[in-house]
């Protein structure tokens, strides 16, 4: 398991934002992380992001997840994850985060993204 | 060379902190310093021709990590055990002292015993934590300790994200594995301690050590000598068969 380099992309489709985040999410990557959900959180309180190639996330990575939600809650909105690795969703778990965090259907912004 | 003595392949850089470590190495009357090179190239060629007890390499003198040498150790000089550790980046300061000595300790104890080990000192910057985890991965995978790694990568990088944010000055971290049991430990010269937090939803952090509380078998801190603590988390590996990476 080597140490892959974060890389996020954002793509927003009928007011919802879709955050892909690639990489490890660590200490070191967190800030892009968080920078990149605040770039979506600009342009919608509703954001998902996909974490499945997220192949190593740890605490500072759960910290920034629960602050974009926190950010998206107070202008009424919501962050849910897609597509949590084994992993994340066993360290969700045990942080307690599995009743903050929702989990989205995958299919949901690919049919928003259809219908658009 | 007396039958009970292990030698030593030093791969450092020619300076007063190399020379330092080189003398207190020495002053060990079970260890004897067969050869001394400044490169891993150079590593390689001479652990071939010596066949070494223990290589002990400095890992901050060139590019370690990403050129194979571990492998190419492994290839050459089976036999051969492995030391990994920066100790230039602690010549001076808190904790020198306790440093070199704990390095010696490290290299008797693994030229003594059939246990696994690594050393590795990290600057106090965010790039340490990746840096450490890909240490960790490349070791598991040399050791053949493949089922440690989901756990064991994240232990380490909760531990040294600690370090790395609460404690100034350098850490190192301490890989072992003996008898099933994966010990991975971060050392640094910090007076904190660690302090479990309490699990709230709208809380930001905090949820480190319960990561560490949850995924290791079990976890502590030893007081060292010089100022300096151990915070370690043990794996074992009848338990990993439980962890999904």
């Amino acid at each position: 398991m080597k140490p892959v380099a974060l890389a996020t992309r954002i793509e927003v489709a009928q007011g919802q934002a879709l955050v892909y985040a690639e990489g490890d999410v660590d200490l070191e990557s967190s800030a892009a992380l968080r920078q990149a959900l605040s770039t979506a959180l600009a342009s919608s309180d509703s954001v998902t992001v996909d974490v499945a190639d997220v192949g190593f996330i740890d605490s500072s990575g759960l910290s920034v997840l629960v602050w974009g939600h926190g950010r998206a809650q107070e202008s009424g909105g919501s962050l849910r994850l897609r597509r949590p690795s084994p992993m994340l969703r066993r360290l969700l778990e045990i942080t307690s985060l599995d009743s903050v965090l929702a989990i989205a259907d995958s299919e949901d912004h690919d049919r928003a993204a259809s219908e658009s | 060379m007396p039958v009970d003595t292990k030698g030593i392949l030093l791969v450092q850089r020619s300076d007063a902190p190399g020379a330092r470590l080189r003398t207190a190495l020495s002053r060990q009357p079970e260890l004897e310093v067969i050869d001394e090179v400044p490169d891993t190239r150079t590593a390689v060629e001479t652990a071939r021709r010596v066949q070494p007890d223990v290589v002990v390499m400095n890992v901050g003198l060139s590019d370690v990590a990403g050129n194979g040498v571990l492998g190419s150790l492994r290839e050459v000089a089976p036999g051969a055990r492995v030391v990994l550790h920066a100790h230039a980046a602690r010549s001076d300061g808190p904790g020198s002292r306790y440093w070199t000595g704990r390095l010696v300790d490290v290299v008797v104890d693994s030229a003594r015993s059939p246990v696994f080990e690594a050393r590795l000192e990290l600057p106090d910057e965010p790039r340490s934590v990746p840096l450490a985890r890909g240490l960790l991965g490349e070791l598991l995978g040399q050791w053949e300790l493949d089922e440690f790694v989901a756990s064991a990568s994240l232990l380490l990088t909760e531990l040294v994200a600690n370090a790395v944010r609460h404690v100034p000055g350098p850490c190192a971290v301490e890989l072992t594995h003996s008898g099933g049991v994966l010990r991975v430990a971060v050392v640094d010269t910090g007076p904190g301690m660690p302090d479990l937090q309490v699990l709230g939803a709208s809380r930001i952090g905090g949820r480190g050590l319960h990561i560490v509380t949850s995924l290791s078998t079990s976890w502590g801190v030893d007081h060292l000598e010089d100022g300096c603590k151990a915070v370690w988390a043990e794996l074992d590996s009848a338990a990993q068969g439980a962890v999904v990476a």
